[in-house]
Order: structure tokens, then sequence, then C-alpha cells
């Protein structure tokens, strides 16, 4: 009976740049916090990790709102990186983290330069529980950072030689879809020692109000995601995966099982879930509740082998 | 928080696009007047966040059945414990222990596709609601002649609000501001419950012409005197009554768009003295004392 059971556990179970993960199901940044409010409601133990709150150097208040509109099958938000500094992440958050969250959690970290990025991992790296850096190259709610280093190969491979000198953890370099070329940007990361690549960040989008004939976003501009944008990731995760040699993280728009498998299926080691926690707050432990069944159905004995299988 | 499905009991218009809807299931995690449900609606990805206007909780389960039996045949007929405890227990096998059971009542202004689309929902539909979110009022803060103002369908949450006080012996002077007479609601029903209920209306239609802050000063220039005031509407009437009160502590609900309204996406943060707080979360009822409005 115990062999049974552990052997149903395999089933789920991937390794992401070396470390086992006891499913594949990654909550995303921004969509988590840093686990409190889900912790409520049922045991977060039970997700693959999750991906805390992207981490600057100061605190941050973010953008003025509204920063949220609705979309047909998704959402815009403009949050603006709202977040409480390096320095009280780790002197506050992450204690509290620990009691309730008992496996390696990934820190996404953000900035507006390189030095930023590079110090704010620095700082991160002697926190026990972090397993993974995600490195957020490409958030589209900013000025002068964010997506302004993953639309370029050059200062993407620039900020990804400088995480990679102060951390030997893993560096996952989280990237935007708003670009030309993306696999172009991946191999770029790749070549300056990225030990993974997570995708798709939100798509650039805005909505304007019809009665004040005014963006509905203070910020005028918002990324996009929710399962409208499911299909775009899924060519995105597949272009990546076919041109990187490093695990690829897909997220965008995941919503069921079904979507889980697809995203392994176009090249995904594990798999994020963003907007959807939002809307339905036990969405990840559903879907690791669902995978087994959903496998039996689809003949998958383990996920991991059916890691890009339509490449 | 909690997830639950809830069933309509009734869905009305009762002002100008203002509908009325109650429904009936565990409401148990709903605890504070000010608090919100936020509902999923057809056609729409970001649920509905609306305030309780009211809730009236029942105990179901082995209690329920315990207080029944009692009523039907009166205790003398279970003449030993164990009969009594053997009835009582073979009836309650089928239901879920002692859960907290009853109606949530909300009333929605149609504003988009999504209160649109609730307002075509009728009586024994089912919907999906997280319920008790958000930090509600503090009826400990109320004195004994607390001042309740509502502005339009802020006006929700006050009837909750009002009758805890009542519960509490304390008996609220209530303020209601609206546009117009075919706007108004609730003044009936905080009337019926002992609430001394003043109205006042942009185009003079029904109570004094004018705001609540006028009606507010009116009462205050009679003499009456206030130990804290609770305030929900729009953003404007909230900053004339903050500036109106001057030597009142109050409390304040806000409104802003949310995207999940359980404190997970920043989505609806404000600036306050003791930091950025979430709406959804730490609000969206917030102290006057916190805000940044000097």
């Amino acid at each position: 009976m115990e062999r049974y059971l552990e052997n149903e556990n395999d089933r789920l179970s991937v390794t992401l740049c070396g470390i086992r993960l006891d499913n594949p199901v990654i909550a995303a940044s921004g969509t988590f916090g840093y686990g409190y409010e889900f912790a409520e409601l049922y045991d977060i133990n039970e997700l693959g990790t999750f991906s805390f709150k992207g981490t600057t150097a100061k605190p941050r208040f973010g953008n003025p709102t509204p920063r949220i509109a609705e979309t047909p099958s998704g959402m815009l938000n403009a949050v603006g990186l709202q977040n409480p500094g390096v320095d009280r992440v780790i002197a506050e958050e992450l204690p509290r983290l620990k009691a309730i969250f008992h496996k390696p959690v990934m820190a996404n970290v953000s900035g507006f330069s390189t030095e930023e990025y590079a110090k704010v991992c620095e700082s991160l790296d002697k926190e026990d529980q972090i397993g993974w850096f995600e490195i957020n190259i490409s958030c589209p709610n900013v000025h002068g950072g964010g997506m302004g280093f993953g639309t370029d190969p050059r200062l993407a491979a620039e900020v990804t030689r400088a995480v990679k000198k102060v951390t030997k953890k893993p560096v996952i370099m989280k990237l935007t879809p708003n670009v030309t070329d993306i696999a172009e940007i991946a191999k770029a990361c790749e070549a300056e020692g990225a030990d993974g690549i997570s995708l798709i960040n939100t798509l650039l989008a805005m909505r304007i109000d019809l009665r004040t004939r005014r963006p509905l976003l203070a910020n005028t501009t918002g990324g996009m995601s929710g399962p409208a944008v499911f299909p775009v990731a899924v060519r995105c995760v597949y272009q990546v995966a076919k041109a990187v040699k490093v695990p690829v993280v897909g997220l965008g728009g995941v919503a069921s099982a079904d979507d889980v498998i697809e995203m392994i299926m176009a090249g995904a080691t594990a798999v994020e879930i963003g907007a959807m926690n939002l809307t339905e707050p036990f969405i990840c432990r559903d879907i690791i509740h669902e995978l087994p069944e959903t496998m039996d159905r689809l003949g998958i004995d383990r996920l991991e082998n059916i890691i890009g299988a339509a490449l | 928080m909690k997830q639950v499905q809830l069933r309509i009991r009734s869905n009305a218009e009762i002002a100008d696009n203002v509908f009325r809807m109650e429904m009936e299931g565990d409401v148990s995690a709903i605890t504070t007047p000010g608090q919100f449900i936020n509902i999923r609606v057809e056609g729409g990805f970001l649920r509905r966040p609306i305030s309780v206007c009211d809730v009236d909780t029942v105990v179901t389960g082995t209690k329920r059945i315990e207080k029944e039996a009692a009523e039907a045949f009166g205790t003398s007929l279970y003449n030993t414990p164990q009969m009594w405890d053997s009835v009582v227990k073979e009836k309650a096998g089928t239901c879920q222990e002692n859960v907290v059971e009853g109606t949530v009542t909300i009333l929605y202004k149609t504003v988009g596709a999504g209160t649109k689309a609730l307002a075509g929902r009728g009586q024994g539909e089912v919907l999906d609601v997280l319920t008790g979110l958000g930090n509600g009022f503090d009826i400990r803060k109320a004195g004994d002649a607390p001042l309740l103002v509502g502005g339009g369908i802020g006006s929700a949450p006050m009837l909750m609000l009002a009758k805890q006080l009542i519960n509490d012996g304390v008996r609220p002077t209530v303020v209601l501001g609206f546009r117009s007479v075919s706007d108004m609601i609730l003044q009936g029903d905080l009337y019926e419950i002992g609430c001394d209920v003043y109205v006042a209306t942009e185009d003079g239609s029904s109570g004094m012409k004018g705001f609540v802050t006028d009606q507010i000063r009116a009462l205050r220039e009679q003499g009456m005197e206030f130990s804290q005031f609770f305030a929900c509407g729009p953003s404007p009437m909230l900053k004339a009554v903050y500036r109106d009160t001057q030597g009142l502590e109050g409390q304040l609900s806000f409104e802003e768009r949310m995207g999940c309204g359980f404190g997970a996406c920043m989505g609806c943060s404000m600036e306050t003295k003791n930091g950025p707080k979430r709406v959804c979360k730490d609000g969206p009822v917030f102290m006057k004392s916190e805000l940044l409005w000097d």
C-alpha cells in the first residue's frame, strides 16, 4: 500500500533546476502575496511551490488606482510592483512564511537597474528557504525598468550575468511576450548562465471607459492575464522550449488540469497559475487534486514523461 | 472567508436601477457590518464585490432538531436522556453538525454587464460567492450617540450596522443622501427598526434639499451631539463628511476596483498614515484618524 502511494506521488513530481517538486503547480508571483491569504483557505504545502510578490530594493506603493480592469475571459492589472522592499521582506515576511510553508519558495525579484536586481538577489541569497530566483524582467507597469530589460536581448543578458554573479541558487528569468522574437531573448539569458526561463508575464493592453472617454486604468496601460492569454502563452512556451536547453516554466491563463498538461506538452517542466487564483482561490489545490484523474484519462503515467511531447 | 453556494430567495428592483437580493445558505463567515461578499457573475472574469446589507443567521444541525423536537413534542415525551439522544441523533444524522445557515441581503446598482447579469437571476438559482470579506465597522467604538451616514447605494451596510447597535441598546441617528427620491433606499427599514432617519436629496424631492453634510450640519446646529460617525458612500461624500466632522471620530467605508477581494493582488491599495493598506482586506472600513486627507 505504501509503495503504491509513493508511486502515485511520483506521477506528479518534476525536477526544476535540480530541486524536486511534489507536483508541477506553482502559484504565480503577484497573485499569491506571501502566501498568508491562501494559507487561511487550504494547506499551501500542497503546492509544488509558489513565487512570492515581486520584491525591489526599496519599498514601493506602486501605481495610483484604479489598477484593475476586466476583459473578456481575463483582466488587466497595473499594480506597479507594490512591495515592502527587500529589507522588510527579509525581516518580516520570510520569518512569517517559514511558519506556514515548509518547502523551498521561489523569490521573484524586480528592479529598475542591473545593480538593483543584483543587490536584491545578494540580500535574499542568504535566506535558506529561497530555492530559486525568478527574475522579473517583464513587468509592463513600471517606467524605467521592468519590461525594458526583457525586450532587449543585450539588457536581458546583462541582468542575467549580474544576478548569476551574486548567487549560487538557480536563476530563472521571467520573460515578457511583448517582443518580436521571444526565443532570441531566452537564448540571450541562457548564454549568460540562466538556469531556467519562465514565461509569459502579462500582455501590454488597455481599456477605455466609454462614459468618461478616458483610460480605465490610472496608469493608462496594464498587463493582461487570465484564460484569454492562454493560447499566446502556449505558443511562447513552445517557441522557447524549442530554442533553449534549460528548463522552462510555463504560465499565462492556466485554469485547469488540462491546461497544465497542455503547457507541459508545449515544453514546460513546471506550470504557474496566476490570475485564476484571484477569482477561484482554491484553483491551485483543485488542479493538483484533479491531475491524477486527468492523466488517467489521457493515458499519462508520469508528468515527467510528457515534458515537451509536442515539440 | 468562505467560498459557498447561495440560493437566491428574492431579487427585485426597489429603486431606480437598485436591486435587493436575498440569498440563503452558509453565511457564517459574515460576522461584522461593513463586510462584503464577492459574487461570480455570468460572463464576467472578475467577481463582483458587494456590501452586505443584512444577515439573518439560523443554527441548523443537532441544535435545530433539538429545538424543533422540543417544540413539537415537549421534552416530557423523552423521559430518558438516552431516548432523547437516540431520536435527536437519528434525525441529525442527515444534516451537518450545527452549521450556521441563514440569509444574506445585498443591495446593488446595475451599472455594468456584471450587475445587469445579476439582476437577471431569479429565485431558486444558485450563486458562487466568497463570503465574509474585509474588515467591517468597529461597533465597540460607537459610544451612546452614533451617527450613521449613507450616500446612495453606500447606504446598504447601514441596516446591519443599525441592527447591531440597537441590539446593544444604542439608538443611532441615520442620515441618508440621494440624488432624488427615485433613488431612495432603506429609509423605511431603518425607521422601522427604531432609528431616527433623516434624508437629504440633491433635487429636494424628499427630505432636506442638499447633501448629507447639509443635513448633518443642521442636526448639529439644533444641538445634537454625536459620539462617533460611520459613513459609506461615494468618495466625494466621504471627503465632505470627513471635512465637516472636526472633533468627531469616525469610521469610513471605501470603494475601489478590486481584483481578488481578499488581499492577494494589491489591486485596491490606498496610502494611509500607517502605510499602504488594501481596501479589500485591511478595509474597506478605515478609521478617520488613519486617513491622509488633511
